[in-house]
């Protein structure tokens, strides 16, 4: 486990500052955490205008309700899931307002709907090196929510591997923070790749 | 997950190598989608405004309605649940010109304040709940409407164009 601090400590510090009565640090709790936020976001498969909406959303909801973060160190956590419920909830309001939608079929009500695959939207010729072009490629062949999960996590915290794949419904192990099938999965592409060389 | 074989190494504890490969993911994404600019700034300013725990006052603007000749004369009531202000916009003939805000807040002595661009210009309602502000340069404004108990929350209004 790192020692170093990472987005969580970082957003974790300045929060309970802010719950201490130092308001401005809620700045450094933003400046931590939004970019993780954004990334889940748009994990979901929301455009840029809802993926920002979905953000905003989450941190209103912290403003107003901070008692519902219990544990300050969790806040990171809590912004990704609360980010992440708010960018579920556009999707699905903007399937149900889509007139060909088929009543019949039944909306998942768990997993993400509509996600994107990584090899549409994103600007990909911005990726210089061969060992980015080979990382992207072998992430898009995952499975959407190995994405979406190996998405937000890379923004987080290392140590927070095993809380928020376990908050996205993907517990990837009882005990400390193991590899989890998604990493696993992209290590075992990454390994057979001779483009990329760890 | 509905795959029920195992991943090779799935249950191994994380490596340096995985750091590694998510640390490089990260960058990866931020090439091909990072978060628009300026969104950070975005979401300090909206809780700036959240932090006052203030109300946000509802806008009914007026008909601009003709005094003079040449002079029209816009008038806005803003309405919260604990206080309502009432302004008109008078322009100069000038329509780059700075304008006048003649205001009414419902209780007398309320201070209210008018939020521009670059200043906070803070005025004490009269007993009749008048307040005025001169040479106010157009652009977009809005006003807080401060509770007299400091523990109360103060009301704040949308932003308006001038």
């Amino acid at each position: 486990m790192t020692t170093t601090a990472g987005t969580a400590d970082r957003a974790a510090a300045a929060f309970r500052s802010y719950l201490a009565g130092d308001s401005p640090r809620m700045a450094d709790v933003v400046e931590a955490a939004t970019p993780a936020m954004w990334h889940t976001a748009r994990a979901v498969g929301l455009d840029a205008t809802r993926a920002e909406d979905a953000v905003q959303q989450a941190w209103s909801q912290l403003v107003v309700h901070a008692e519902a973060v219990r544990d300050p160190q969790t806040v990171l956590a809590w912004l990704i899931t609360t980010t992440r419920r708010g960018a579920i909830r556009i999707s699905q309001q903007e399937a149900r307002t889509r007139p060909s939608e088929d009543p019949s079929v039944p909306r998942q009500q768990t997993s993400a709907p509509d996600l994107i695959t990584p090899s549409e939207g994103p600007e990909t010729s911005v990726l210089r090196t061969e060992r980015d072009r080979a990382l992207w490629r072998h992430v898009s062949a995952l499975d959407p929510r190995c994405r979406e999960l190996l998405r937000v996590v890379a923004f987080s915290d290392k140590p927070d591997y095993a809380a928020i794949s376990a908050r996205l419904g993907m517990p990837i192990g009882s005990i400390g923070p193991t590899r989890g099938r998604c990493l696993a999965a992209l290590r075992a592409a990454l390994a057979a790749d001779p483009s990329w060389s760890a | 997950m509905n795959t029920s074989y195992p991943v090779p190494g799935e249950y191994e504890p994380l490596d340096d190598i995985d750091r590694q490969v998510l640390s490089e993911l990260a960058q990866v994404y931020t090439q091909v989608d990072p978060p628009p600019a300026g969104m950070t700034d975005r979401v300090i300013f909206n809780l700036t405004l959240a932090g006052l725990h203030a109300e946000i006052a509802e806008l009914q603007r007026g008909e601009p309605a003709l005094t003079r000749a040449d002079q029209s004369v816009e008038s806005m009531t803003f309405s919260g649940s604990r206080s309502s202000l009432m302004v008109t916009v008078t322009p100069d003939v000038d329509p780059e010109a700075p304008v006048r805000i003649d205001g009414w807040v419902t209780r007398g002595g309320t201070t209210v304040e008018l939020v521009t661009a670059d200043a906070v210009l803070a005025r004490v309602a009269d007993d009749r709940g008048r307040l005025a502000w001169e040479f106010i340069p157009r652009g977009v404004i809005h006003f807080v409407i401060r509770a007299d108990d400091p523990s109360e929350p103060s009301t704040i209004t949308p932003r308006v164009e001038l």
